[in-house]
C-alpha cells in the first residue's frame, strides 16, 4: 500500500518525468535512439545534456513494461538501428499522464528561511540586517532574470524560454514579498 | 558625490500635507541623486511617499523643506512660469492613469507639449510622428485615446513625454493600469531607451517585478530612503535561460 | 503667443465643445437672450424715437427752420414773403399742413394734406411721379403710390377727405414715387394745390406754415434769431423735427420697464452663462491638470478658456443681434399701434451695435473670467490623479462677499432715490443699474442664505418625497454654487414675471380706472383715431357738427374738446381744452391734495395741469404757469393737479372757452355726447348712420377702452414673451444641473439601485431635485419679485409726477410659481429617464 502511494506520489510529481518526456516524444511519430535525445534536447529543454545510456536504459524499461515497441531496420555499413514507437497501452499511459493533475511539490528547503529563524533565536545578530541582505541578493537576481526576459523577448527567443523565466520571475517576486511579510511579523514582534 | 552634475539632486525633501493635528508627513528628509543616463526605481508600499517624490522633482508640487535640483537647478528658485517651462523642456511626465486628452488624436496628443511650447504646428506634427515611430505607433496616429487599448495609450503617453526630447522621464507606475503582457512590452520599451538612448529615467512603483527593470532601486519606507541597490549590469539572456534550464 | 499654434489647441476647444452639445447650445442661449433683448429693446426705442422725427424731417425737406402759429393757426401768406427777404434765407416756402381724413369704405384714415404751393415748393422738396401729372391749380390730389395701392386706390379716382369743413372730393391726378415728403406719416400724406387746401381748411388767404430752407453755410441758429424778430405775436420758428416730443414723453414708461427687463434678462443670461461654464470646467479639471503637467502656464491655461469663452460671446452675440433685429420686427408692430402711426422699419444703428459687441462678449467674459482664473491656478496635482472625486462644490466666499456689496450698492442708489437726493436724469440711468446690482447681488449672495434654505425645502418637500427627497436635496447641497446659479437663473426669471409683470398690471388697472373716470360720456365722434403725440391725427370737425348731433334723438349733451400741443414753460405740452362741469370733477382725474374749488378756479380761466408737467416745472397749484398763446406768452394760475396718461401726463387742462380766447381753436376734434339715460342703444344705430354718411368716426365708450388696450397688446406681449423666454433659457439651465448631477451620481445611483431602488424611485429623486430647485427659487424670487416691483413703481413719482399705489397682484405670483415649478418639472423629464435607465453594473464602474 505504501510503496503504491510513494509511486503514485512520485509518477505526479512537478519534477521532470524523463519516462513521460519520451513517450511524449515518441507520440509524434517513431524514431530511434539518436534522433530521441535530439528532439529532448531541441524540442523541450534545450540545455539537458543527455547521455546515450540514459535514453536506452529508459527506452528498454518502457519495451518492458510494454509501453513502447521497436523494430530494427537495416543499415548498410552499420549496425542494425532499433526505431522506436508507441504502443496502444504507452499512449494510454501518455495521455493518463498528461491528464492527471501533478501533485505541486514545494521545496521549502530553502537556506533564507533557516537563516533568518536562526538569527530571530540567537542574540547580537542584525535580523533586520540578515533580511536586508537575502532581499538584495534576492533583487539581484530578479533583475538579471527581468533584464534577460526583456532581452529574450526583445530577440524573440522561443517560448519555452521565455515562459521558464516568467516562472522565474514569478517565484522570485513572490519570494520577495514573502520576505517583505517576514520583515513586517519579525518587526512587530521586536515592537513588542 | 560629484555635486551638480546630477539630473536629479534631491536634499533633505519634506512634504507635509495638512496642518495641526491632521498633519501628515509623507517625505521626511529624503536624499536623492540621479545620474544623467540612469534608470532608477523609487520602490515602497502604498503611502511610502513615492509619488509625492515624484511630482516634487517633476515641479507639479512644492516641498515643505528641502530642495530639488534638476540639471543643476534649483526649483524653489523658480516662479510658476519657470516651472511650467521646465516641465514643457526638460521633463517628460508619464502617469499610471495615461492622461491623454481624449478629444485629441494620438498625433495631436503627442505634439500637444510642443505646441504648449510655441513650437510651430508642422514641426510639433513632425516631431510628433518620430516620437509615435519610436513606440511603434505610427499605424495610429489618427486614432482617438479611446479607439486604442491601455498598452498602446501607454504607448501613447510615452511618446507623448518623449517628444520634447526631456532631460528626465518621469514614470508613476506606468504599469499599473495594465495587463501582463501590456505591462511587459512598457518596460521594455522603457529599457531600450535607457540602454539604447541613454534616456534618463526616474519610475515610482510598489511592484518588484518592474522595479527590478531599473540599474538602481531606492527602497521608501515611512517617507525616508530605506535602502539603495544598484543593480549589476546583466548576463546576456541566453545565458540565464541556459542555467534555469538546467535545474529543471 | 504665435498664431501658429492655435491650431491644436482650437482643435481641442472645439472638439470639447462638440461633446456637450447641449450645453454648448445652453451657453449661447444664455448669452442670446441677453443681447437679443438689449439689442431689441435699444433698436425699438430707437425707432419709435425715430418715428416723429424722421417724419418731419421727411415732411420738411430742405428746409430746416420753420415758421408756425402756435395751435398750427393759419397766418396771411404774405408774411412768407417778407421772411423772403433776410439774407439768410434762400427760400420761404408757404404751406398749409393739416391733418384730415381720408374716408374708405373700411373707414377713415389719419392722413395729412399738404397745400403747396407747386412753383415754391421744389426749394424745400423733390416730387417724383410714378404716374398722372402734377397739381395745378384745379381740384386734385397727389398721393404716394404705394399708399395709393394699398389702398386700392388707383390713379383718376375720387377720394373723399373730412376736413373742418365736411366732407370734401377731389380727383387722384398723380401718384408719387414713395420718396421724400410722400413718406411722411408712412405714406398717408394727400398732396393739393395750396389754393385747394385754403379752400378746404377756411382759410383763405393763409397758410399755417412758412418752411425755410437757409443759404448755404447758413448758421441755424443765428437765422433763427434773425427770423425770430420778424415774428408777429403767436408765433414761432423752429426745428421741425422738435414736434415729436409729446410722443417722447408719453413713451417714456413704457421705455423704462422695457430697460430694466433688457437689463434683467442680461443677467439671468449672465448666471445662466456662468453656470454652464462652471460645469465645463468641474468637468475639465483633470484636463487642465494635464495641460498644466505638460508645461502649460497658468495663463495659457487661462487664456484657453477665455478664449473659448469670447468664442462663444462672438458667437452669441452675433446670434443675439440677429434675434434681436427679428424680434424688434414684431415689437415696432407693437410700438406703431402704441403710437398710432408709423414707425421706421427697425434699423440697426450704431448704438445699439455697440452695445451689444460691447455686453454680449462683456458679460461672457465677466461670467467666465473668475473661473477661468481659478482653474488656471488650480494645483495640478489632485486633479492630475483623479483623486479628488468632484465632491462638494461651495459657493466661494468672495462670491457671497460681493453679492452683499452689490446688495448695499442697490440700496444705497435706492434710498438716495427715496429721499430725493438724484435728479430725474440721473435717476432714470442709475435706477436699472441698481436692479440690476441688486439681482446679480442676490444670486451671488444665495450661497449665504442656500444652506437655510434648503433645509426649508428639504422640510417642506420631506413628506412629498420621502427618501428621495432627502438624497435629492443632498446632492443639491452638496454642489452648493451649481445649485446656487442655477437657483439664481431660475429666481431671476420668477423676479421678472413679478416685478415688470406686477407694474404693468398695475399700470393697465391704473390706466383703465383713469379712462373710466375721463371718459364719462357714452359716445365719441371724431375724424380719425388720435396718435400718442397728439401730433398727427388730429382731424378738425366744423363746429357745426355739434349742433347736428345734439339734434338726435336721446342726446342729452354734447361737449367739444380740443387737443393739440403746446408750449408752456418752454416745455412741449398737451393742452386738452373740454367742457369741465363743477358736478364732474372725476372727470379730471384730479390729484391728490388739489384745494377744493379747483372746478370753479377752472371754470374762471385757470388751468390744471398734469402731475408729469407740475413735476418737470416745479409748479404747485397756485402758481402761474407761461403759456405761449396765439397772443403772445401769458401766465395763467394753476388751480390744480391731475394724473394724466395722455402725453405722459405732459398735459395743461382748461375751460373751451377759455382756451378760445388764447388760441385759435378752427373747430373742434372731438364731441362727446351723453346720451339720456334709457336712450343709449337707440342712439347708438343714429350715430352709426350719422356717422357713416359724414365719414366720421364714432366710438362708444366701451370701443374706446377696447382700442386702448389693443394699443398696449403688442408691446405688452412682448414683455410677456421675454419673461417666457428667460424662463426657457432658466429651464435649459435646470436641465443641464440635473444631468451633470446625474452624471455625477452615476455611481450612488448604480449602488441604489444594486441594493434595490426600484426605477422610479430614482425618477422620483431626480424630479425631487427639480422640484426643490423650483421652491428654492421660487420662496427668495418672490420676495424679490415684490422689492423689484416696488423699485419699479418708485421713479413713477417723477417720470409722471405721481405714483399710483402699490399693490401686489397674488394672481401673478401664483401663475409666477405655477410656471416655475412646471418649467422644472418639464426640465427633469429627461435627465429622470436618463436615470432611470442606467445600467447597474456600468454605473458601479463608472468613473
Amino acid at each position: 500500500m505504501r510503496s503504491a502511494v510513494a509511486r503514485r506520489i512520485a509518477e505526479r510529481s512537478t519534477k521532470l518525468s524523463f519516462k513521460h518526456a519520451l513517450l511524449g516524444l515518441l507520440a509524434e511519430g517513431p524514431l530511434h535512439g539518436y534522433e530521441l535525445k535530439t528532439a529532448y534536447e531541441t524540442q523541450l529543454v534545450p540545455a539537458g545534456n543527455l547521455n546515450f545510456g540514459q535514453v536506452y536504459t529508459t527506452l528498454e524499461r518502457l519495451n518492458r513494461d510494454g509501453l513502447v515497441s521497436f523494430e530494427k531496420v537495416n543499415q548498410a555499413e552499420r549496425p542494425d538501428k532499433k526505431v522506436y514507437k508507441l504502443t496502444a497501452h504507452g499512449r494510454r499511459e501518455l495521455k493518463d499522464w498528461l491528464t492527471r493533475p501533478s501533485t505541486i511539490e514545494l521545496d521549502q528547503r530553502n537556506s533564507t528561511f533557516l537563516k533568518l529563524m536562526l538569527a530571530r533565536r540567537l542574540g547580537g545578530v542584525d535580523l533586520m540586517g540578515v533580511l536586508a541582505a537575502e532581499r538584495r541578493a534576492c533583487f539581484e537576481r530578479l533583475h538579471e532574470v527581468t533584464r534577460a526576459k526583456a532581452q529574450a523577448q526583445q530577440a524573440g527567443a522561443p517560448l519555452q524560454s521565455v515562459l521558464l523565466l516568467d516562472l522565474a520571475v514569478l517565484t522570485l517576486e513572490a519570494f520577495l514579498k514573502w520576505l517583505d511579510r517576514c520583515e513586517a511579523a519579525l518587526k512587530q514582534e521586536t515592537n513588542k | 558625490m560629484n555635486d551638480g552634475m546630477h539630473t536629479v539632486d534631491v536634499r533633505g525633501l519634506t512634504k507635509v500635507f495638512g496642518a495641526g493635528e491632521g498633519a501628515v508627513e509623507a517625505l521626511r528628509g529624503v536624499d536623492l541623486q540621479v545620474a544623467r543616463g540612469e534608470f532608477v526605481a523609487v520602490m515602497g508600499p502604498s503611502g511610502s511617499g513615492k509619488s509625492t517624490l515624484l511630482y516634487l522633482i517633476g515641479a507639479l508640487d512644492t516641498p515643505t523643506a528641502g530642495t530639488v535640483c534638476i540639471d543643476g537647478v534649483d526649483l524653489s528658485r523658480m516662479d510658476d512660469n519657470g516651472l511650467a517651462l521646465l516641465r514643457r523642456q526638460r521633463i517628460g511626465f508619464i502617469f499610471q492613469a495615461f492622461n491623454l486628452l481624449d478629444v485629441l488624436t494620438a498625433e495631436e496628443n503627442v505634439s500637444l507639449p510642443l505646441v504648449i511650447d510655441g513650437v510651430s504646428e508642422v514641426e510639433a506634427g513632425r516631431r510628433a510622428a518620430e516620437s509615435l515611430g519610436l513606440v511603434g505607433m505610427s499605424g495610429r496616429r489618427h486614432h482617438l485615446p479611446g479607439q486604442l487599448s491601455g498598452g498602446e495609450q501607454q504607448r501613447l503617453a510615452i511618446a507623448r513625454a518623449l517628444v520634447t526630447r526631456p532631460l528626465l522621464l518621469l514614470a508613476d507606475e506606468p504599469t499599473g493600469n495594465l495587463d501582463s503582457a501590456n505591462s511587459d512590452q512598457i518596460m521594455r520599451l522603457l529599457c531600450s531607451l535607457a540602454e539604447e538612448h541613454g534616456q534618463t529615467i526616474l519610475m515610482v512603483t510598489h511592484d518588484a517585478r518592474w522595479a527590478a527593470a531599473a540599474n538602481r532601486v531606492i527602497r521608501l519606507r515611512d517617507g525616508r530612503v530605506a535602502d539603495e541597490q544598484t543593480l549589476p549590469a546583466a548576463r546576456a539572456y541566453p545565458q540565464v535561460v541556459r542555467e534555469l534550464e538546467s535545474q529543471l | 503667443m504665435s498664431p501658429s499654434r492655435l491650431p491644436t489647441l482650437w482643435r481641442y476647444s472645439l472638439r470639447q465643445t462638440q461633446r456637450r452639445p447641449a450645453r454648448a447650445v445652453l451657453t449661447l442661449l444664455g448669452i442670446v437672450i441677453g443681447v437679443a433683448t438689449i439689442v431689441a429693446v435699444s433698436v425699438t426705442t430707437q425707432a419709435a424715437r425715430r418715428a416723429y422725427r424722421e417724419m418731419f424731417e421727411a415732411l420738411t425737406g430742405r428746409a430746416s427752420l420753420e415758421v408756425v402759429a402756435e395751435a398750427m393757426a393759419g397766418f396771411e401768406a404774405e408774411q412768407a414773403q417778407e421772411l423772403m427777404s433776410l439774407p439768410l434765407v434762400m427760400a420761404a416756402v408757404p404751406l398749409i399742413q393739416k391733418p384730415a381724413a381720408l374716408v374708405t369704405s373700411s373707414g377713415p384714415i389719419p392722413v395729412t394734406v399738404l397745400g403747396i404751393d407747386a412753383d415754391r415748393d421744389r426749394a424745400a422738396r423733390d416730387y417724383e411721379l410714378e404716374q398722372g401729372h402734377f397739381i395745378g391749380e384745379e381740384p386734385g390730389v397727389l398721393l404716394g403710390h404705394e399708399f395709393a395701392s394699398t389702398h386700392g386706390i388707383a390713379l383718376g379716382a375720387t377720394v373723399r377727405l373730412l376736413t373742418i369743413s365736411g366732407l370734401v372730393e377731389a380727383p387722384v391726378v398723380g401718384l408719387l414715387q414713395s420718396s421724400g415728403a410722400a413718406r411722411f406719416h408712412g405714406g398717408a400724406v394727400v398732396f393739393m394745390a395750396l389754393s385747394q387746401a385754403q379752400r378746404h381748411f377756411d382759410l383763405a388767404g393763409k397758410v399755417n406754415s412758412v418752411q425755410l430752407v437757409l443759404a448755404d453755410g447758413a448758421e441755424i441758429g443765428q437765422a433763427e434769431a434773425a427770423i425770430r424778430k420778424r415774428l408777429n405775436v403767436g408765433q414761432t420758428v423752429r426745428v421741425p423735427s422738435d414736434r415729436g416730443q409729446l410722443a417722447q414723453d408719453s413713451l417714456l414708461n413704457i421705455e423704462q420697464i422695457l430697460a430694466v427687463l433688457s437689463v434683467v434678462s442680461m443677467v439671468a443670461g449672465a448666471f445662466v452663462i456662468l453656470n454652464a461654464f462652471q460645469m465645463n470646467l468641474a468637468e475639465r479639471r483633470r484636463q487642465f491638470a494635464i495641460l498644466r503637467a505638460l508645461g502649460a502656464t497658468r495663463l495659457q491655461v487661462t487664456s484657453l478658456l477665455l478664449r473659448e469663452a469670447a468664442a462663444y460671446g462672438v458667437a452669441g452675440t452675433a446670434l443675439g443681434i440677429a434675434a434681436g433685429m427679428a424680434i424688434s420686427l414684431s415689437l415696432t408692430g407693437g410700438m406703431e399701434r402704441l403710437l398710432g402711426t408709423a414707425v421706421p422699419s427697425p434699423a440697426l444703428t450704431l448704438e445699439p451695435l455697440a452695445l451689444a459687441i460691447l455686453l454680449g462678449p462683456a458679460m461672457t467674459l465677466l461670467a467666465t473670467f473668475g473661473p477661468a482664473r481659478r482653474a488656471g491656478r488650480r494645483a495640478p496635482i489632485d486633479d492630475l490623479l483623479g483623486k479628488t472625486p468632484p465632491a462638494g462644490t461651495k459657493m466661494p466666499r468672495r462670491w457671497a462677499a460681493a453679492g452683499l456689496v452689490l446688495i448695499t450698492a442697490c440700496g444705497l442708489i435706492d434710498m438716495a432715490f427715496i429721499r430725493g437726493w438724484l435728479t430725474p436724469a440721473l435717476g432714470r440711468l442709475l435706477l436699472p443699474a441698481a436692479m440690476v446690482l441688486g439681482l446679480a447681488g442676490s444670486v451671488l449672495a444665495l450661497g449665504v442664505v442656500l444652506g437655510p434654505l434648503m433645509r426649508l425645502v428639504g422640510a417642506i418637500l420631506g413628506p412629498l418625497f420621502g427618501i428621495e427627497g432627502r438624497l435629492a436635496v443632498r446632492q443639491l447641497r452638496r454642489h452648493a454654487s451649481r445649485t446656487a446659479l442655477t437657483v439664481g437663473a431660475l429666481m431671476v426669471a420668477i423676479v421678472i414675471t413679478i416685478g415688470p409683470g406686477n407694474e404693468i398690471r398695475s399700470a393697465l388697472d391704473n390706466l383703465h380706472a383713469w379712462f373710466d373716470n375721463v371718459a364719462g360720456a357714452n359716445f365719441h365722434v371724431l375724424g380719425a383715431d388720435t396718435d400718442l403725440g397728439f401730433s398727427l391725427n388730429i382731424v378738425s370737425l366744423p363746429e357745426s357738427l355739434g349742433d347736428e348731433l345734439a339734434q338726435l334723438d336721446g342726446v342729452e349733451r354734447v361737449d367739444r374738446g380740443n387737443w393739440f400741443p403746446v408750449r408752456a414753460g418752454g416745455r412741449q405740452a398737451l393742452l386738452i381744452a373740454a367742457t369741465y362741469s363743477p358736478d364732474r370733477p372725476e372727470q379730471l382725474n384730479p390729484a391728490k391734495g388739489n384745494p377744493p374749488g379747483v372746478m370753479e378756479r377752472l371754470a374762471l380761466g385757470e388751468v390744471v395741469i398734469g402731475t408729469a408737467l407740475a413735476q418737470s416745472l416745479q409748479l404747485d397749484v397756485g402758481d402761474e404757469l407761461e403759456l405761449a398763446t396765439s397772443k403772445g406768452p401769458r401766465k395763467l394760475r394753476v388751480a390744480g393737479k391731475c394724473n394724466q396718461y395722455h402725453a405722459g401726463g405732459m398735459t395743461v387742462h382748461m375751460q373751451r372757452e377759455a382756451a378760445g380766447k388764447w388760441f385759435d381753436l378752427e373747430g373742434a376734434h372731438v364731441f362727446s355726447i351723453t346720451a339720456d339715460k334709457d336712450k343709449a342703444s337707440t342712439l347708438a344705430s343714429e350715430l352709426k348712420a350719422f356717422c357713416r354718411q359724414r365719414g366720421l368716426l364714432l366710438h362708444s365708450r366701451e370701443q374706446l377702452r377696447r382700442n386702448m388696450d389693443r394699443r398696449s397688446a403688442g408691446t405688452i406681449g412682448f414683455l410677456w414673451v421675454l419673461m417666457a423666454l428667460v424662463f426657457v433659457v432658466a429651464s435649459l439651465g435646470i436641465a443641464n444641473t440635473l444631468t451633470m448631477n446625474v452624471l455625477e451620481q452615476t455611481r450612488e445611483l448604480g449602488l441604489l439601485r444594486a441594493i434595490g431602488m426600484r426605477r422610479n424611485q430614482v425618477r422620483k429623486m431626480v424630479l425631487a431635485q427639480a422640484s426643490a430647485i423650483a421652491l428654492a427659487s421660487a420662496i427668495p424670487g418672490v420676495v424679490l419679485g415684490i422689492v423689484l416691483a416696488y423699485m419699479m413703481n418708485l421713479p413713477a413719482e417723477w417720470l409722471t409726477g405721481h405714483r399710483p399705489p402699490f399693490e401686489i397682484h397674488l394672481w401673478l405670483l401664483a401663475a409666477a410659481l405655477a410656471v416655475t415649478l412646471c418649467v422644472a418639472v418639464v426640465a427633469a423629464i429627461i435627465p429622470a429617464d436618463r436615470a432611470a435607465r442606467l445600467r447597474i453594473v456600468p454605473a458601479l464602474h463608472y468613473e
